[in-house]
């Protein structure tokens, strides 16, 4: 079957046909028009129906006219001799009597030369076929037309000459039984002129066996063309492929064929045609001639060529892909995993890139984030330093009276000594007092400046194991003058345990000294006598010191309780209102809370708890 | 000549107290004014050394209590909050002199020597 199929595409490739001229009868314009699509080989034949479904197919796309198609086989091959010919004839003449064709469409020389030769029989239509690439056919008779040019053997030369450009000889294979010489004369025809001088070598009408062999001896310059090898011996058909398979085991240089059907079989290329698409003009040029359109009038177009090559073969010859003519299309080429996946691959890179960009943005914000965060750290150190400098400056009068103690009290003793030192000598005791105290007093001098110092200078906060209770005692010495220039009693009121805190000591006393100074001022200003300021320390719980600053004063304006810790909020004349602001800051920055009391009868109370470290709580527990 | 020294500063009071004694003088200390009220016999002083900061009564506070008795006995006021209007005003209203912590030695003993001159002649006035 498949011998009869490839043979009937290979058939009109033997270009020896002569033709006869007949009439074009004229069709009235109403009825529809017959279209005859005579074939030469029988039905089930894959080319045949591939070819009858594009011409079918571009048939009925017709919308001007009505077309009544009709499909014959002559099959001459299959059926040979004058009497099947005569009975193939008569069926005929007696099947369409009565119902004359308007265009006979014929795709191989069997049937050409049919249609030629009966036409009258069928009323004398205009013949539309596939004309041989020889001969000047439709140049004598006025009613062939249709579309000419043969097989390109030379297309095919060219393409191997490109891929292969040692080529040297061309070995044509051409076996069949009933083998009339048209190849050869075709092939040599249309290389003559070929100015590479390939050798030509001919292995016609081979049996399988003896054109194996012949194969094998193949010179390495060489290429194959595979036309057909129809038989296993001279009495026996072989189904094509079979003969294909065999040629392409046995050959030791690449395959070349000009059956499209042939490619994925072990063929390295070929100039194929394009049967399907000739399906469809022949289509077209018998729905114009049957709209009637004379057939002298339609120009003589060329069949469609395409040049193909097999990428398998490539990779197994072993040819660079850069040799392939732009023009020629690369069949089986593997697709490429985007080529496969091309969806899921273009997908995923969407959602890639998405999620790159997410997690670029995020690590940019994270940056962004970082720096504005080390920024506001900054810049709460930097504030928290001014408000201690600017508290410091508050108590420049007190810390002048707090300096000026000691050193009344050394110089008083120094001008004591120098004057028993002038009446005599006083008694070495006496003497040895007054030095003590002179030290002690420049000691107590020296600590004034070193906590001024601590105050006021711009350092790094470290976090230290800190005990509130002494936090509390250093920020009392601090204000004490200030508390007695302002007429405020300062009452300590301090638990009497350790509370251990993680903090960084300068900014805990700020916080302190912060809370008092605003106690120190609340209290001078009421009328409540005696002022009054209280520091309490407790553990609220087990994990918390609790410090608490109480004055008599006027107190908080209702509503104002977290107001308060609002920055520039103050009810002070001078001052920025950022010292509770950055008490806070500093508090929550240590994990703990500052809140101011409402609920108290007289003046404010500020509390203020830190979360203790564990180890001093579970200390305590054991 | 016994001169009443009241300061809250037990340093500054011990070193007051060496100074003038060693010039010859006989001194009395008081940590607070109201220790001096309570414990203090007036007219045994030919003068008073009166620190001005105190917690609760200051030496001004004392000052007006001591003027309210009609005491006569001269003032001195000494301050480490050095402060020229305080200095004026205490004078006027019938102190002999406000100094300035630290005293020097000259200063102060010119001072003393200045409130036993004018010593008893002249109430304060409160």
């Amino acid at each position: 079957m498949r011998t009869q199929r490839v043979a009937h595409c290979l058939a009109w490739l033997a270009c020896l046909v002569t033709c006869t001229s007949v009439e074009v009868e004229a069709q009235g314009p109403a009825a529809p028009k017959r279209i005859l699509l005579l074939h030469q080989s029988g039905v089930g034949e894959p080319l045949r129906a591939r070819f009858d479904v594009a011409f079918v197919d571009a048939v009925r796309s017709v919308n001007s006219i009505s077309i009544d198609l009709y499909e014959e086989t002559v099959e001459t091959r299959r059926f040979p001799g004058s009497q099947q010919s005569w009975l193939v004839k008569e069926y005929l003449r007696n099947k369409y009597a009565d119902r004359p064709i308007d265009v006979i469409v014929t795709l191989a020389n069997a049937p050409l030369t049919f249609a030629r030769l009966n036409r009258e029989m069928f009323g004398a239509p205009a013949v539309v076929a596939i004309l041989p690439g020889s001969g000047r056919i439709a140049e004598s008779h006025d009613y062939i037309t249709g579309l000419q040019g043969g097989a390109s053997v030379q297309g095919t030369i060219d393409l191997a000459a490109s891929l292969l450009p040692s080529t040297r000889s061309v070995i044509v294979v051409d076996g069949a039984r009933d083998d009339t010489g048209e190849t050869e004369t075709e092939v040599e025809r249309q290389l003559k002129a070929d100015p590479r001088g390939l050798r030509l070598v001919f292995l016609r009408n081979l049996p399988l066996t003896d054109l194996v062999s012949r194969l094998a001896a193949t010179p390495a310059d060489s290429i194959v063309l595979f036309v057909r090898q129809t038989m296993r011996s001279v009495s026996e058909d072989i189904d094509q492929f079979e003969a294909l398979e065999e040629v392409v085991k046995a050959s030791p240089v690449p395959i070349f064929s000009q059956v499209e059907e042939f490619m994925g079989h072990g063929v390295l290329g070929g100039h194929v045609w394009r049967f399907e698409a000739d399906a469809r003009r022949l289509a077209d040029i018998a729905t114009r001639v049957a709209s009637g359109v004379e057939a002298r009038d339609v120009p003589i177009g060329h069949p469609t060529y395409t040049k193909i090559v097999d990428w398998q073969q490539l990779e197994r010859w072993n040819i660079p892909e850069s040799r392939v003519p732009h023009d020629a299309t690369v069949l089986f080429r593997p697709q490429s995993f985007f080529e496969t996946y091309e969806r899921y691959v273009i997908g995923g890179l969407i959602i890639f890139t998405a999620q790159l960009m997410l997690i670029v943005g995020l690590l940019v914000q994270r940056v962004w984030r970082r720096r504005a965060e080390a920024d506001a750290r900054r810049t709460r150190e930097h504030l928290a330093h001014m408000t201690r400098v600017s508290a410091m400056g508050e108590l420049a009068a007190s810390l002048a009276h707090e300096l000026n103690q000691p050193l009344t009290a050394i110089r008083a003793n120094a001008q004591a000594a120098r004057r028993l030192l002038a009446a005599g000598g006083p008694p070495q005791g006496e003497l040895r007092e007054i030095l003590q105290d002179i030290v002690d007093d420049n000691k107590r001098a020296a600590e004034v400046i070193s906590r001024m110092r601590e105050m006021v200078t711009k350092r790094t906060p470290e976090r230290r194991h800190v005990d509130v209770n002494e936090v509390v005692l250093a920020v009392t010495k601090i204000v004490a003058s200030d508390s007695i220039i302002r007429q405020v009693s300062l009452d300590l009121d301090l638990a009497s345990e350790e509370l251990v805190v993680d903090a960084d000591r300068v900014q805990l006393e700020q916080v302190v000294l912060n809370l008092l100074l605003n106690a120190l001022d609340a209290a001078s200003m009421s009328n409540r006598i005696p002022h009054k300021v209280v520091i309490v320390t407790n553990m609220s719980d087990r994990n918390s010191a609790h410090v608490i600053i109480r004055d008599n004063g006027p107190g908080l304006k209702t509503g104002s309780e977290w107001q308060v810790f609002e920055p520039f909020y103050t009810t002070k004349g001078s001052g920025m209102g950022m010292g509770l602001s950055i008490a806070r800051s500093i508090i929550e920055a240590h994990g703990g809370n500052i809140w101011a009391a409402t609920d108290v009868e007289q003046g404010a109370e500020f509390h203020v708890t830190l979360p203790r470290t564990a180890a001093t709580a579970s200390t305590r527990i054991a | 000549m016994t001169i009443g020294l009241v300061d809250d500063d037990p340093a500054v009071r011990r070193g007051l107290t060496r100074l003038l004694a060693a010039c010859g003088h006989h001194i009395e200390t008081y940590g607070s004014a109201s220790e001096f009220l309570q414990e203090a016999a007036l007219d045994s002083f030919d003068c008073l050394l009166l620190d001005v900061r105190m917690p609760e009564l200051t030496g001004f506070d004392l000052f007006e209590r001591l003027a309210r008795r009609g005491c006569t006995v001269p003032i001195i006021f000494i301050t480490g909050h050095g402060d020229a209007a305080l200095g004026k005003y205490a004078v006027r209203r019938g102190s002999i002199a406000v100094l300035a912590k630290p005293i020097d030695e000259e200063t102060l003993l010119a001072a003393i020597d200045d409130a036993v001159e004018k010593g008893g002649r002249r109430p304060l006035y409160p």
